[in-house]
């Protein structure tokens, strides 16, 4: 069965292109505009194998996101890729103790999209 | 384009509008934070976004930004103008980047040298020491030490391998891989992470500790060592463990380590001979049904026979399989190089065939190619072999180990429902955006079934007259009575669809009033007001152009300089209001300013010299016909021409771009106090009321927006002025014109029963004129639609509408008529 994969950034530019590069892969993507809007996605049944969150966003950005993420019941071992145009080391770091499973720097081409996908969620 | 390419420069011009904004709005509150962040986040995104596109000048340029607002942010560089100027800078660029983008498809490259010079400009506001910072950091420092190898004894196999790769001159990697305890908190899964190493020769799993006991283990905590050995180049082990780097310690293993393991006795026999021999390894071959020590196809061969021979035996062709397991398992013998075992097997055939069961041959099988017995090395607490045969003999020592902690996949469904409570209401998105081309669409539809609507009373009139069913003839008009005014709502919803709050346009001025108040030396403060009233999208588009030539002109001619004003006793601030409302179905815009005003003394002057009047009309016009006359074509009251309004534009222009929406343009102005234009434009220009009106037995519409009113006129009271007519009206002279010659048709026009003439009072270029017609008929309510093809050609016509009876109107456009007369 396909996998899901949420999408969670408040640019509709970016939102777009990763979830065209997932679909040609053959994965199923939701999106979520903000941190606010992805965890009442989430606590209304959508049930994704994999988040993908930019850190940056209004209302409520990808680190909180993911904290409260963590908390949900339910999602507190799904895999969570923080998208990030920081390539420095301690963003990523604030990630990870964040919760996040890893970290993509954007711009994501498709190939490298789903080497790191793969590399975090069995099955894929 | 590309519907990425299109979301990408609509969002980052919303973007950019909103940067401006910000920038704006942190000019009047430098410490607000929360502003600041916004700003960052919106040049943040939109680097993040340009990086999808090959467009490295904006990259570059935003990149800066993004940059320097970082370093506002953290407190390291202070706000300033200068600042705001040249992000703003920065920002025109990039939407004048995304401009030329979205028309050419590809950017030139004669700008490359600006956006290295905007890019450096941003830069330089940076502390010299924050420059470095923000520079990409250079090759990544490596993160571990590399301490002694702390090697376990491997297993022989993983021995024989690593021996085998390193003879094919692969470099060997040692990694000891701890994963966070709670890792699994993290999405991480460190079992699939290991087995996807690259070049992975060998792998084992080990407690970190001695399992606890059962009570109070907690499966959720990975308490598990991970020893690997790869054959892949220490950048590919990085790469594949970025995430996890800080657990991962990663040694290459030393060349005398390898030789030492060459030069041990009886191990420089071939890797699968020797693996033949050792039984415990935990060798990770995972394409490999078997831990066994075998080259892959073997292994699997086995697999596959022991399966077979495994299966049932009651069925007809035992035999026959029997004889095939064993073919399969001399050729594994041979390719093994174990011929003298082939006596062995013969046999077992011999007596698993006379037995008519697989059993014999089984028990060659197991005994000659023993299952690992996975006994547990002194450090590990299990060495799992990472395929299924492997886990089946797990299975059978369960009883003697503890369990290990498998990575646990999220708890099931049910849960999901704990979360749920009844305060979680999804706060979806507001509101959704729709190409403008299917709004028009319904538009179309609504119209057309509104005229298809409008047949439903004619029906009714032939039901009664025609056909003399009266009773249907009122069934027909009650319903048509429900449909008109579901109908009306139906188009009504449509509509206000189509409405926009007129901040759209507003919201700009408040960067164009900074920058030209600055440039002109000015201080000026904008002051909007009733942002949210809305408006029809087309007249809100048509409304921006205008609107700015106005501004300018009152931040150019209106409001006078500081010190000017301070000698007027006015504050040297000056001000400008832009005021929108709702009246009926009109939008209303006011623009006033506090400035000069305009001097009706000047204008009459500057009309003199410019030939538009005459001495005798200046002598008589009154002073808010002269302040009118700055909408005479060809007038500028600039004395000289600055690159702000004098930009070859006039006031007639701006009335011009109005009066196309079917707006209305008026000006008052006192001496000293201000100037007030006041802009007032249709709600909506979907639907058109207009009059019908019949000449020479033809029926044509006249825009409502023209007639001023409908008057009878005797044909005894018209004035004959050379060859022109006029009628006095109200004390007024106004000139007369026929339709039926306006629309060269030499046919006099009817008078009525009392020998009156129809007139239709018109407004054009700001003065009456009567259009002499045969008779009025009623307003209607109709959606033009604009002439088509080769029709576009008759000016006189703004375009034609259905009738509810299926009839044709053609709508008159009055200006052009009178104007060509």
């Amino acid at each position: 069965m396909a996998k899901t994969v949420m999408v969670v950034d408040d640019s509709a530019t970016m939102r777009l292109s990763l979830k065209s590069a997932l679909e040609v892969n053959g994965f199923k993507v939701e999106c979520a505009g903000d941190g606010i809007l992805a965890l009442n996605q989430l606590k209304v049944g959508s049930k994704p194998d994999l988040i993908i969150t930019d850190i940056n966003m209004p209302n409520m950005g990808g680190l909180e996101f993911i904290k409260k993420l963590r908390a949900l019941p339910g999602f507190r071992f799904i895999p969570v890729l923080a998208l990030t145009t920081e390539s420095k080391q301690e963003k990523r770091d604030e990630a990870k103790k964040n919760g996040a499973t890893g970290w993509l720097v954007k711009p994501v081409a498709g190939p490298d999209l789903v080497k790191v996908i793969k590399q975090v969620l069995p099955g894929a | 384009m590309n519907a990425l390419l299109e979301q990408f420069l609509a969002e980052t011009k919303e973007a950019l509008q909103a940067i401006a904004d910000n920038l704006l709005q942190l000019e009047k509150e430098p410490a607000n934070d929360r502003l600041l962040s916004e700003l960052f986040r919106l040049v943040h995104t939109l680097k993040g976004n340009s990086g999808l596109f090959d467009l490295p000048e904006l990259t570059r340029v935003l990149h800066a930004g993004e940059d320097l607002l970082d370093a506002v942010r953290q407190g390291q560089v202070g706000y300033s103008r200068l600042l705001a100027d040249r992000l703003l800078d920065a920002a025109d660029y990039v939407g004048m980047l995304c401009d030329e983008f979205e028309a050419q498809g590809r950017v030139d490259s004669r700008h490359i040298e600006t956006s290295v010079g905007l890019a450096e400009a941003l830069r330089q506001l940076i502390a010299p020491a924050a420059v470095g910072e923000a520079e990409p950091s250079g090759p990544p420092v490596p993160r571990h030490e590399l301490s002694p190898p702390d090697l376990p004894d491997l297993p022989e196999a993983a021995q024989a391998a690593a021996d085998h790769a390193a003879r094919q001159g692969l470099s060997l990697h040692w990694l000891c891989y701890r994963p966070l305890e709670e890792c699994f908190f993290q999405g991480d899964d460190p079992f699939h992470q290991a087995r996807l190493t690259p070049g992975l020769v060998w792998g084992g799993i080990a407690a970190r500790q001695e399992w606890p006991d059962l009570a109070e283990f907690d499966p959720y905590r990975c308490l598990l060592d991970f020893r690997l050995l790869s054959s892949a180049t220490l950048p590919e082990l990085e790469e594949h463990f970025r995430y996890v780097s800080e657990q991962v310690k990663i040694v290459p293993l030393p060349e005398e380590f390898l030789r030492r393991q060459q030069t041990t006795p009886g191990q420089q026999s071939l890797p699968e001979e020797l693996a033949a021999e050792s039984s415990t390894s935990g060798f990770p071959d995972n394409k490999t049904g078997g831990t066994a020590p075998f080259p892959p196809a073997v292994g699997d061969l086995l697999a596959a026979q022991r399966e077979i021979l495994t299966m049932p035996d009651d069925v007809p062709w035992l035999p026959g399989r029997i004889k095939a397991a064993a073919a399969s398992l001399t050729g594994c013998l041979i390719a093994l190089g174990r011929q003298e075992e082939k006596d062995g097997l013969e046999t077992a055939l011999n007596a698993a065939l006379a037995e008519s069961s697989s059993q014999p041959l089984l028990a060659w099988l197991n005994r000659q190619f023993p299952l690992p017995t996975a006994e547990p090395l002194p450090q590990f607490a299990r060495i799992s072999a990472w395929s299924q045969t492997a886990a089946e003999t797990l299975s059978e020592q369960s009883a003697q180990a503890p369990p290990v902690a498998e990575p646990p996949h999220p708890p099931g469904d049910g849960e999901t429902k704990f979360g749920r409570r009844a305060d979680d209401v999804l706060v979806g998105a507001k509101s959704i955006k729709v190409d403008q081309f299917k709004i028009d669409r319904l538009m179309n539809l609504i119209g057309e079934m509104v005229v298809a609507k409008n047949a439903l009373p004619y029906l009714a009139d032939r039901a009664e007259t025609i056909y003399g069913i009266r009773d249907l003839s009122r069934e027909i008009k009650a319903q048509y009575a429900i449909i008109h005014r579901i109908a009306g709502e139906m188009q009504d919803s449509i509509m206000q669809v189509r409405m926009m709050p007129i901040s759209l346009v507003l919201q700009r001025f408040h960067r164009l009033v900074r920058d030209t108040s600055q440039k002109l030396g000015k201080q000026v403060n904008l002051v909007l007001q009733g942002e949210e009233t809305e408006a029809d999208k087309n007249v809100i588009e048509a409304l921006g152009d205008p609107l700015v030539h106005i501004v300018r002109n009152s931040l150019d001619h209106g409001i006078e300089s500081p010190d000017h004003r301070r000698s007027l006793g006015k504050p040297a601030t000056g001000t400008i209001v832009i005021r929108a409302s709702q009246e009926s179905d009109r939008v209303i815009i006011e623009i006033s300013d506090d400035g000069r005003g305009i001097d009706p003394l000047v204008i009459k002057h500057k009309a003199y010299e410019k030939g538009i009047l005459n001495a005798e009309q200046m002598a008589r016009i009154s002073d808010q016909e002269a302040v009118n006359l700055v909408f005479a074509a060809g007038f500028s009251t600039a004395e000289t021409v600055s690159d702000l309004s004098g930009r070859g534009v006039g006031m007639d222009v701006v009335r011009n771009a109005v009066e196309k929406v079917n707006g209305i343009l008026s000006l008052e102005s006192e001496k000293g106090k201000g100037t007030r234009l006041r802009l007032s434009l249709p709600l909506s220009m979907a639907v058109t009321n207009v009059m019908i009106v019949e000449t020479n037995r033809q029926i044509f519409g006249v825009p409502m927006e023209s007639v001023l009113e409908t008057v009878r006129v005797p044909t005894e009271s018209i004035y004959r002025i050379k060859e022109h007519q006029a009628i006095v009206l109200r004390g007024r002279i106004v000139p007369l014109l026929n339709l039926n010659s306006l629309l060269d048709m030499n046919i006099p026009p009817e008078t009525n029963a009392e020998g009156e003439l129809a007139v239709l009072l018109v407004r054009h270029a700001g003065e009456s004129v009567g259009i002499i017609v045969d008779d009025f008929r009623e307003t209607v309510e109709i959606i033009l639609k604009p002439m088509h093809s080769v029709l576009t050609g008759l000016a006189a016509y703004a375009g034609s509408a259905l009738l509810g009876n299926g009839s044709v109107l053609l709508v008159l456009d009055i200006k052009e008529i009178l104007s060509c007369r």
